[in-house]
C-alpha cells in the first residue's frame, strides 16, 4: 500500500520521538477510488437522504451539483459575536474583522475553531470584556466553550492568527495576531495553553493582520511570517471628518496610511525565534498586507511566500538562487536564512489583467484546473472584481477571471474571506466568498449596500464558474458583513462544512448538506523528516484520467488558518492513488485507499482511522 | 321730380349737414384711436413660464444695476438669473433661450448660464451644445478665471458622465492652455482611464440625462458601459444588441459591445463584430482601438495588436490595459528587454493609480510626489502640471478657480 523513495535532499533528522507522537486522528473514508470527472446525472439512488439534489443545467454537457449548506443555530453551542470598538468615528481599524482558526487542539479527532476578538480602543484601556474564544468541537456539530478551561487567555485587538506544531510536540500551537503585540500560544497537550510571547520574540508590535507557520528554511521546524498591515496609531488614530455622514466622519482611504514591512521570525530549535526580516530581505518593501499564502507554487521544494497588499502591488517572494546554494552550508548554530527576493510583477501576480493594484483581503489557493499547479484567487472591492491567477508553472501565473465567469458576480460586493474547497464533491475545487462593506456609505447614496450577499461559485471542470448563491442556502439568501472563512469537515460525514465571521452580526457555521453520490477521503499528514505537520507538503491523488493536488498550506483566506489535512473527493468503489511529496522532496506513494480518514505518517505507514 | 320735391329737399339740407359733422367726426376720432393702437409700442412677448410681474421686477433690478431703462433683451436676460436664483430652472432656461448669442451684452453669459441650466434639466446635448456655443465665443475670454473655469467644470461633468473621454480630452486641454486648470482637471486630463469612472454616481447622473433624452446614443451606449462595469453583462448585451440593431456601424456602440463580450469572454461574438468594423482610424475612440488589440492577441497577431495598443497610448499614455497589453504582446513577440521595460512602465501606472488619490489641492507634497511618479513612468507633460501645481499651491495656498459645480463623478 506504501511505498516510499528517498529524495536527494537530506536534512537534519528530528527525532524518531515524532513518529511516537502521532496523532489517532479520526478520518472516515467514504468511498474508495478517485474519480476526476463530474457525476453524472444518475437515475440511482444518490447517497441516502429525503433530500434530492439540486442540479443545474450549466455550459458543459453534464449537470452540476449544487451544493446546500444550513445554517446552525444556537442550539450547536457554537455563538460568537465579535466586538470591534465600532464607535461612529469610522477608523480603519474598525474594518476588517476578526480571523479563524481550525484546529483540532485536544487530539480527539475533532477540528475545533478559534475565534479572534477586538476590544475597546486604545489598548492602554486594557479592555478584557472581550476575549477571543476557543470552541471544541464535541462532534455531531455541537460545540462547547473551551476558552477558559483550556486558559487560553487571549485578550485585546486580535486580528488574524496561524496554527502549528512549533515546537514538534505533536500539538498544534496557536499565534495571534494583533493591533498591537502579538501572541504566541504553547499548547500544552493537556487541552490547555501557556502563553509564551516574551521567551519566545514572538511580540511584533504593529497592526499585523495575516500569518503563517511554515518551514521556511527547510530545517524541520515551523518559522512564523507574520503580515504587517499599515502605522496606524492607538491612541490617535487617523480620523477624516465628512459633515455629511451621519457620524460627522468617512473611513479613511488605505492610501493615505504608510505600509509596514512584514516580519520573518526563525524558529531556533530552542524554543524560540529569531527576527530575520532584514537577512532575508523582504525588509523594505513596507506593503499594506492583508492576505497570506505560503506553499511551494513551482514544485521546486522551496515556499514561496504570497502576500496580498491592500491598493498596492501584491508581493511574491520566491528563495533566490545564490542564497539556495548556501542552503546546505548551515549549521546547528548558524541556520540558513533563506534571501528572498520580490518577483510579483515578473510573474504576474502584482496586478490585475488591466494593471491595476487591486484592495486584495481575502487568498483562496488550490489548482482549481487540476493542471498540476496550484492557482490564486484573491477578493477584492467593491467595484473592482476578484481576481483568479491560474498557474501555468514555473511561477508563471495569468490573470484568468475573465474566461472563468468569477468576475462578474463579485463587481457589486466587496470581499474579504475566501476558500477553495469541494463543496459538491465532484472533484473540483469550488470557491466561496464572505463579502460585506467596510464603511456604511448608504448615506451617499451611491449605492453601494454595506451588508452584501456571500457568494458561492462552482466549478464546472471546463474552466468556468457559475454562481450558486441562490440555491445554496438561506445563509447565501441573506446580507452580512463577511470578513474571515473557514472550512473543514466538522462532523466527518464526508463533506466540507464553513465557518464564517462577521462584524456586527454573530458568526456562523454552515453544515454541508449537498446531496451527492461521491464521497471524500481526508487525509491527515505526520511530518517526521519534515516538520511534524502537514504544511508543506504536497499530496497528488492521482485518477484514472486527471491528477488532482492538493496542497497543504496553513494559511490561506484572510487572517485564517487551517490544520486540518487535505480532502479529496472519490467514489464509493474507486480507490486512491494517492502520492505524498514532503517538504523536503521525499516521495511517498499510497496505494489503493479506500474512502474514509487516513493519516499518512511520513516514511513509514499509512493508518486508516475508523470514525 | 316735381317742385314739391325740390322744396322738401332743401327743407331737409341742415339736418343732414350736422349729423355728417357728428359723423365726420366720429370717423375721424376713429382714425385717430386706430392709428394709435396701431403705432404704439406692442408689449413684449414673455416666455410662457415668465409672468408679467416677473418680467416687471426684472426690467426694476436691469435699472438699479445699470442706471437706465433696459430693452427686453436685457430683461429676459435678468429674468433668467433671478430664475437661477430661485433655481426655478425651466425658466430660466426659457429666458435664456430667448437672448440671441450676438446680444453685445449679455449674448454669452446667456449662452453659458443656459447650458448650466439645461444641465440642472438633465438635458445633456443641448447644454453641451450651449457650452460649445459659449466657448466658441471670441467674447469668452473676457470672463474671469473663476468663471469659465466653472465653466470647463459643467461641461467636463456632461462628458464625463456620458464616458466620453475623448472629447473630454479636447476641452481639458483648452482649460489647461487657458491657464484655470484644477487639480482634478489634471487628474482627468491625463489619467482618464486610470480614475474610477465607473462609480455609482456617474451612473446615476448618465441615467437621469438619460431619461431626459432617451434616444441619445452617447448616453444609451455610456448606460450600456455601466452596466458593463457593474458585472451585468448580461443586461448590457442586450442593450447593446437593441442598440445595433437600429445602429449597425455606429462605432460608439461597436465598441461598446467589443468590450462587453471581452467581459464576457465570448470571443465568438466578438469576431462577428470585428467583421462590422471599418477600417482602423486614428480618430476613433481609444476605446476601439484597444479592443482592436485585444482581437489581435486573440488571433495571434502580436506585431498588429502591439501597434494598437501603441496607438492608444499615444493618445492616452496612463491607459493601464493597454499597456499591459503591450507587455503581453511583447513577451510573445520574445523582446523580453522591451517587456521587462514595458512591464516597469505598467507598475509605474499601477502606483500613479494610488498616488492620484492623495492628491488634492492643498497638498502640495502629495502633487510633487505624483509628479515624481509620472515622470518616471515617462508622463513628462504630467509631471510638469502637477509640479505646477504644487508651486502654486506653495505660493497661493488659497485654493480655486472651483465654482458652483455640480457634484462630478
Amino acid at each position: 500500500m506504501m511505498r516510499t523513495s528517498q529524495s536527494n535532499d537530506s536534512a537534519t533528522l528530528p527525532s524518531m520521538m515524532r513518529a511516537l507522537g502521532v496523532i489517532a486522528a479520526i478520518v472516515t473514508l467514504t468511498a474508495g477510488g478517485c474519480g476526476d470527472s463530474k457525476p453524472e446525472p444518475s437515475s440511482s439512488a444518490p447517497v441516502a437522504s429525503s433530500n434530492t439534489a439540486t442540479l443545474v443545467e450549466t455550459r458543459s454537457t453534464s449537470k452540476t451539483i449544487v451544493p446546500k449548506f444550513r445554517m446552525l443555530g444556537k442550539e450547536s453551542g457554537f455563538e460568537f459575536e465579535r466586538h470591534d470598538d465600532i464607535n461612529g468615528q469610522r477608523r480603519l481599524i474598525e474594518a476588517n474583522g476578526g480571523g479563524i482558526a481550525v484546529f483540532d487542539f485536544d487530539h480527539d479527532g475533532w477540528t475545533d475553531i478559534f475565534m479572534t476578538n477586538g476590544c475597546k480602543l486604545p489598548l492602554s484601556l486594557n479592555d478584557r470584556t472581550t476575549p477571543s474564544e476557543l470552541f471544541r468541537n464535541q462532534s455531531e456539530m455541537r460545540f462547547e466553550r473551551a476558552t477558559s478551561g483550556s486558559r487560553l487567555n487571549q485578550f485585546g485587538y486580535a486580528t488574524g492568527c496561524a496554527v502549528g506544531d512549533y515546537d514538534s510536540d505533536g500539538f498544534d500551537d496557536l499565534y495571534v495576531a494583533a493591533f498591537g503585540p502579538n501572541t504566541l500560544w504553547r499548547n500544552n497537550g493537556d487541552g490547555s495553553f501557556t502563553e509564551i510571547t516574551h521567551e519566545t520574540s514572538t511580540a511584533v508590535p504593529q497592526w499585523s493582520t495575516s500569518t503563517a507557520f511554515a518551514d521556511l528554511n527547510l530545517d524541520g521546524l515551523l518559522d512564523l511570517y507574520v503580515v504587517n498591515y499599515v502605522d496606524e496609531s492607538d491612541e490617535h488614530p487617523r480620523r477624516c471628518p465628512n459633515p455629511a455622514s451621519p457620524d460627522g466622519f468617512e473611513q479613511c482611504p488605505p492610501a493615505l496610511f504608510e505600509g509596514v514591512d512584514d516580519v520573518v521570525l526563525l524558529n531556533d530549535g530552542q524554543g524560540g525565534f529569531l527576527d530575520v526580516t532584514e537577512r532575508t530581505k523582504v525588509a523594505g518593501l513596507k506593503g499594506k498586507g492583508l492576505g497570506l499564502v505560503i506553499a511551494d507554487m513551482d514544485h521546486d521544494l522551496f515556499p514561496e511566500i504570497y502576500v496580498a497588499n491592500d491598493g498596492e502591488a501584491n508581493f511574491l517572494f520566491v528563495v533566490n538562487q545564490e542564497s539556495r546554494a548556501l542552503r546546505h552550508s548551515a549549521t546547528d548554530t548558524e541556520p540558513w536564512v533563506p534571501v528572498f527576493e520580490e518577483r510579483a510583477a515578473a510573474s504576474g501576480l502584482a496586478f490585475n489583467e488591466a494593471g491595476f493594484a487591486q484592495a486584495s483581503m481575502g487568498i483562496a489557493f488550490g489548482d482549481v484546473d487540476r493542471n498540476g499547479w496550484p492557482d490564486l484567487f484573491v477578493t477584492n472591492f467593491f467595484g473592482d472584481t476578484n481576481t483568479l491567477y491560474l498557474n501555468r508553472g514555473k511561477l508563471a501565473f495569468e490573470d484568468a477571471t475573465r474566461a472563468s465567469g468569477l468576475g462578474a458576480p463579485s463587481r457589486d460586493r466587496l470581499g474579504f474571506g475566501t476558500m477553495f474547497f469541494d463543496a459538491n464533491n465532484d472533484g473540483w475545487l469550488d470557491v466561496m466568498v464572505a463579502n460585506g462593506h467596510v464603511d456604511d456609505r448608504e448615506w451617499q447614496d451611491r449605492n453601494e449596500p454595506y451588508r452584501q450577499r456571500p457568494l458561492l461559485q462552482v466549478n464546472q471542470g471546463d474552466g468556468t464558474f457559475i454562481d450558486v448563491s441562490d440555491l445554496a442556502g438561506e445563509y447565501f439568501q441573506q446580507t452580512w458583513l463577511g470578513r474571515a472563512l473557514a472550512v473543514s469537515d466538522f462532523d466527518h460525514d464526508g463533506r466540507q462544512d464553513v465557518v464564517v465571521s462577521h462584524q456586527k452580526s454573530g458568526a456562523v457555521i454552515l453544515k454541508n448538506e449537498t446531496q451527492t453520490r461521491d464521497h471524500s477521503a481526508h487525509i491527515t499528514l505526520v511530518g517526521v523528516k519534515s516538520v511534524r505537520s502537514e504544511i508543506g507538503s504536497r499530496i497528488d491523488v492521482i485518477g484514472t484520467r486527471r491528477t488532482a493536488i492538493r496542497h497543504s498550506v496553513a494559511s490561506a483566506g484572510f487572517q485564517t488558518s487551517h490544520s486540518v489535512g487535505v480532502t479529496v473527493n472519490c467514489r464509493l468503489d474507486e480507490r486512491l492513488s494517492v502520492r505524498v511529496t514532503w517538504p523536503f522532496g521525499n516521495i511517498q506513494d499510497n496505494e489503493r485507499l479506500s474512502p474514509g480518514r487516513w493519516v499518512i505518517i511520513e516514511g513509514t505507514e499509512t493508518v486508516s482511522i475508523p470514525r | 321730380m316735381s317742385n314739391d320735391n325740390i322744396t322738401e329737399a332743401a327743407t331737409v339740407n341742415p339736418m343732414p349737414t350736422r349729423s355728417t359733422a357728428i359723423g365726420l367726426v366720429l370717423f375721424l376720432m376713429a382714425i385717430a384711436v386706430g392709428g394709435f393702437i396701431l403705432l404704439r409700442p406692442q408689449p413684449p412677448l414673455l416666455p410662457a413660464s415668465l409672468s408679467s410681474s416677473d418680467y416687471s421686477a426684472a426690467q426694476r433690478r436691469y435699472v438699479e444695476l445699470f442706471g437706465i431703462l433696459p430693452e427686453h433683451l436685457d430683461s429676459l436676460a435678468i429674468a433668467g438669473e433671478i430664475a437661477v436664483s430661485e433655481k426655478n430652472w425651466e425658466q430660466a432656461a426659457a429666458c435664456f433661450r430667448e437672448v440671441p448669442t450676438n446680444h453685445p451684452r449679455f449674448g454669452a453669459s446667456a449662452r453659458l448660464q443656459e447650458a448650466q441650466v439645461l444641465v440642472r434639466l438633465n438635458r445633456a446635448a443641448d447644454a453641451e451644445r450651449a457650452f460649445q456655443t459659449f466657448f466658441a465665443l471670441p467674447e469668452h475670454r473676457r470672463f474671469n478665471a473663476v468663471t469659465l473655469a466653472g465653466a470647463g467644470k459643467w461641461l467636463n461633468f456632461v462628458l464625463s458622465a456620458q464616458l466620453r473621454f475623448e472629447d473630454r480630452k479636447r476641452w481639458l486641454v483648452y482649460v489647461h492652455e487657458l491657464g484655470i486648470a484644477d487639480v482634478l482637471d489634471s487628474k482627468q486630463l491625463h489619467f482618464p482611464n486610470l480614475l474610477i469612472w465607473n462609480s455609482p454616481l456617474g451612473r446615476k447622473r448618465c441615467n437621469e440625462f438619460l431619461a431626459a433624452d432617451p434616444g441619445n446614443i452617447d448616453l444609451q451606449v455610456a448606460s450600456a458601459r455601466y452596466l458593463t462595469a457593474e458585472g451585468k453583462l448580461e443586461a448590457a448585451r442586450e442593450s447593446l444588441m437593441k442598440l445595433s440593431e437600429r445602429h449597425p456601424r455606429d462605432q460608439r456602440i461597436l465598441a461598446a459591445t467589443l468590450e462587453c463580450d471581452f467581459e464576457r469572454n465570448d470571443w465568438l461574438h466578438m469576431e462577428d463584430v470585428e467583421h462590422s468594423l471599418p477600417q482602423f482610424d486614428k480618430a476613433e475612440s481609444w476605446l476601439l482601438t484597444r479592443m482592436r488589440g485585444e482581437l489581435a492577441m486573440h488571433h495571434k497577431d502580436w506585431s498588429r495588436a502591439l501597434e494598437y495598443f501603441q496607438q492608444v497610448l499615444l493618445e492616452d499614455p496612463a491607459n493601464s490595459w493597454s499597456q499591459m497589453g503591450i507587455v503581453r504582446a511583447l513577451g510573445e513577440l520574445g523582446r523580453a528587454d522591451e517587456q521587462k521595460s514595458a512591464r516597469a512602465k505598467s507598475a509605474a501606472l499601477a502606483k500613479i493609480r494610488v498616488s492620484v488619490v492623495k492628491v488634492t489641492d492643498r497638498d502640495p507634497g502629495a502633487a510633487n510626489a505624483l509628479a515624481d511618479l509620472c515622470n518616471a513612468a515617462g508622463l513628462i507633460r504630467a509631471a510638469q502640471d502637477f509640479r505646477q501645481h504644487a508651486r502654486h499651491m506653495e505660493n497661493s495656498p488659497v485654493n480655486s478657480t472651483q465654482r458652483d459645480s455640480p457634484e462630478l463623478p
